[in-house]
């Protein structure tokens, strides 16, 4: 209905001003001219042709975790562990990689990157399996997984997988023929970004057009009523966690096969915590969280820029996203109860 | 503590009306009042408003409209606090009790006493004080046995010594029989008989009829909402007819004037059931048996009725039925197919549906818009469309606005969310969307007319009939009696988790003997 997409822009509107105004509150608490410094911010974020290639290239790990969270959040399930799901995908795929060097070129690069999305998957299952079959809360399990993901991917680069010839805690670099090629030379976006951005339409006919799409809707706004029309709860928890966690493993293999072509410790620079908010001031909807993740891998940019050139701690985007998730919270709030519910549904409902 | 033993209160409610969010009305222009040193009964079924009443006198409510007098003085409850710091108290169905602590602690949780009190309590003299105080009363006690290995009656026990010795002169007694067994509730009786004496007064809510006449003083019966009857302490003493109360309670209007706009030939008995359950036992979430042995059967195209006092297994009969809940013992066959260990939404796809008692948290998901909850329905119970990959979402929204159309559906747009409908708007929708599935086979349906007005009613039942005479088989759950006479072919009457009668024929029924079947007073 298109009333209720103009509340979503406007919603979203006034989570930006909060974050904008949160942003100038930072840079004076920083000591700075706020004015300037976002200026700055958004230039290193968006301003030349090559900040903004390196902007969407960010973009394709956080739209691609948001949009598989989408779907759980959509669904009611609360999976946190993207981030694990992520650092899965990002070992496997570079295993994969590694061991099948020997194979003709698109060969190595297409199972990486399958595998990558399955290894992510499967991670998720466990969770979900957990939540659909005996009921145990999602939101810690998927939590929790995340710290053994880590730990066992910093084991298996400082140990079985150390790359021998630097010896630095990294994986050996990504063979020729799993690298994802670019696009343009001297731009570092490739093919399996722009796989990352159909994703969006796909999503979005998911989301509208199926009947899976339209269940997992109603599961979310009402789990016990979702038992008693026919919907099969617990195959839809196994379905969308699936689906979340392949997203992830799949943003961590464009990760390690498209831009830093090997799997160092802190891979993942907590995009699977960033999407959370990511996918919640998108509206849970492809193309807000498609506009939303370039504009939060442009701040990310942006913010690395400037705190290198005025000299503040480069905790600044954690700050900024860390305190995302409440803004959007508020904003959806207040649009709710003063624009939905007065004006559109004419009444104050409760 | 033990002091305020010679003010008897006496309370008085008047005028009390309650409104819940969800619009129904709870309590209607209520007048109720407790005077010193009597037990009082408040009976009705399950919905009735008792427990809604008590809540507000308890101050866990506040009513919409109505006010509470304390021996004539205006109060108002904004909290339980409030009530208590007048005597008033309430000994809840689930108690309220820290099962890792022993009885003499969680009295002294409740005690109002300073930091400097707390920390310097004798426990062991407090402990005599308690045990002493509960064989004066009558209920004894050990004060250092550990909560959690209590047994129901000792719980509740400890929560009206609790009252009792916190100085509460007015303990609300909500259902307290439900959990007791037969001693048990036998010793309760007494101490309610002797309470009195001591200058308490009592309010004995219930559904179970027996108890009115063992240990009442006067009796208030309710019935949706409103009182229908009071009886005073001189109708007591003359002694009242069980089967007269239950005819309050459950309905008492045109019983005379009966017409079935049914329709039956009674030849249906000589298919196959369409359903069958066969020595089922159920239990329900408190682990209590509550369906103890029931074999039913339901024809194809038949209406068959349930009457019973809510609150007798039929919740659990109908989760048992949808397969929401397990069967300990027996089994369900739908359609020559042994359904027993199917979850819901397999024996929903297979033709069977849900008109739910309870519209908001079972029926519809109330932030998505009327077309929607319609159709997420029909993919889901409905083959066709879940082999599809992609719907036809204009066909899918198009049928729905139809149908919003012929159902009367009141809303400006079909693309609004369901809670800005009313509750028989909902109701409407939820018909709707079920008769729209061609594969029905078999409705239960669950109060299909509470709350609804005189007109949306009667479009409830049309719809039913319609859908009868056209092959759908109904297993219908009520309160309203007239409603169950008028609709069904045959009725089954429920009554503590057992079928105690099924009538083949609606016509002959004979009312008197009807409500002496659903109290358990026969058979």
């Amino acid at each position: 209905m298109v009333t209720i997409k103009i509340v979503n822009v406007v919603s979203f509107f006034l989570g930006f001003s909060i974050l904008l105004l949160f942003t100038v509150l930072l840079f004076l608490v920083a000591g700075l001219d706020p004015l300037t410094s976002i200026h700055l911010l958004f230039y290193y974020g968006f301003g030349s042709p090559n900040y903004l290639i390196e902007a969407l290239l960010r973009s394709v790990p956080l739209l691609l975790i948001s949009l598989g969270l989408m779907f759980t959040f959509i669904a009611g399930v609360w999976n946190i562990g993207a981030e694990g799901q992520f650092c899965i995908g990002a070992i496997v795929a570079a295993s994969i990689a590694l061991y099948t060097a020997w194979m003709p070129f698109p060969i190595p690069l297409i199972l990486a990157t399958i595998g990558g999305g399955l290894g992510g998957a499967l991670y998720a299952l466990v969770p979900a399996y957990l939540r659909a079959v005996r009921n145990i809360n999602e939101v810690l399990t998927s939590l929790m997984l995340n710290y053994i993901a880590i730990y066992f991917v910093s084991y298996l680069i400082l140990g079985p997988l150390r790359n021998p010839t630097t010896n630095f805690a990294e994986t050996p670099p990504i063979p020729e023929t799993a690298i994802a090629p670019r696009i343009l030379s001297g731009y570092r976006l490739n093919y399996l970004s722009i796989l990352a951005f159909t994703l969006i339409p796909i999503t979005l006919i998911v989301l509208s057009k199926t009947g899976f799409g339209m269940s997992i809707r109603f599961m979310g706004q009402n789990p016990i009523a979702a038992d008693f029309i026919a919907i099969d709860r617990k195959r839809l928890i196994l379905r969308t966690m699936f689906i979340s966690g392949f997203l992830a493993g799949l943003a961590a293999a464009h990760e390690v096969l498209g831009v830093v072509h090997a799997v160092r410790q802190g891979i993942s620079s907590s995009y699977g915590y960033i999407s959370i908010g990511i996918a919640y001031f998108g509206g849970l909807h492809p193309i807000g969280i498609f506009l939303v993740s370039l504009l939060a891998a442009g701040i990310i940019n942006g913010t690395r820029l400037i705190c290198f050139f005025l000299g503040i701690p480069i905790g600044l985007s954690d700050i900024l996203f860390g305190a995302l998730p409440i803004f959007v919270f508020i904003s959806n709030r207040v649009v709710e109860r003063l624009i939905v519910n007065r004006l559109i549904y004419g009444r104050g409902v409760q | 503590m033990k002091s305020s033993l010679h003010t008897p209160l006496f309370i008085e409610m008047r005028g009390i009306t309650k409104i819940y969010l969800n619009r129904i009305p709870a309590l209607i222009d209520v007048d109720f009042d407790v005077k010193p040193c009597e037990v009082h009964c408040v009976v009705g079924e399950n919905g009735a408003g008792k427990s809604t009443l008590m809540k507000i006198l308890a101050g866990v409510l506040k009513p919409t409209k109505g006010e509470v007098l304390v021996n004539g003085k205006h109060v108002a409850f904004s909290s339980p606090t409030d009530a208590q710091r007048y005597g008033i108290g309430m000994v809840h169905q689930l108690f309220n009790l820290v099962e890792n602590l022993t009885v003499v602690d969680n009295v002294l949780l409740l005690l109002p006493l300073s930091l400097r009190e707390k920390l310097w309590i004798n426990r062991r003299r407090f402990a005599i004080d308690f045990k002493q105080f509960s064989e004066r009363i009558g209920l004894p006690m050990d004060p250092f046995a550990k909560v959690g290995s209590l047994s129901a009656g000792l719980k509740q026990r400890l929560e009206i010594l609790r009252l009792l010795y916190l100085g509460f002169r007015v303990l609300i007694f909500d259902e307290p029989t439900s959990m007791l067994t037969p001693i048990e509730a036998e010793e309760l009786y007494r101490f309610v008989r002797n309470a009195k004496s001591s200058g308490i007064s009592i309010i004995w809510v219930t559904h179970r009829l027996n108890e009115v006449n063992s240990i009442c003083d006067r009796v208030t019966v309710l019935r949706k909402g409103k009182v229908v009857k009071h009886l005073a302490e001189e109708d007591m003493q003359r002694g009242i007819e069980l089967a007269e109360l239950a005819y309050y309670m459950v309905g008492e209007n045109g019983l005379e004037h009966l017409h079935k706009v049914g329709h039956r030939d009674s030849k249906l008995q000589s298919n196959k059931p369409i359903l069958r359950i066969e020595n089922a036992v159920i239990k329900d979430e408190h682990n209590g048996i509550k369906i103890k042995n029931i074999n039913l059967e339901l024809y194809r195209g038949e209406i068959l009725g349930i009457a019973g006092v809510s609150g007798n297994g039929q919740k659990e009969l109908v989760e048992g039925l949808l397969g929401y809940r397990p069967l300990e013992k027996g089994k369900i066959t739908f359609d020559g197919v042994d359904v027993t260990f199917m979850g819901v939404s397999e024996r929903l796809k297979m033709g069977i549906a849900y008109i739910p008692a309870e519209r908001l948290e079972r029926g519809v998901a109330e932030d998505l818009s009327i077309v929607e909850n319609m159709y997420t329905y029909w993919i889901n119970a409905i083959d066709s469309f879940r082999k599809q990959h992609l719907l036809k979402k204009k066909l899918l929204y198009n049928t729905a606005v139809n149908l919003i159309k012929e159902y009367d559906i009141r809303t400006a747009d079909p693309n609004f969310p369901v809670k800005t409908l009313s509750g028989g708007n909902i109701q409407k929708l939820i018909l709707a969307r079920i008769f729209q599935n061609p594969y029905i086979k078999v409705v239960i349906a669950e109060e299909p007319t509470a709350g609804l007005d005189v007109k949306t009613t009667r479009f409830v039942h049309r719809k039913i009939i319609e859908a009868s005479r056209q092959g759908v088989s109904f297993i219908v759950f009520s309160s309203e009696l007239d409603e169950l006479l008028n609709l069904s072919d045959r009725l089954a009457v429920m009554y503590d988790g057992r079928i105690t009668r099924i009538y083949d024929c609606v016509d002959t029924i004979n009312i008197n003997e009807l409500s002496r079947y659903m109290m358990g007073l026969d058979g």
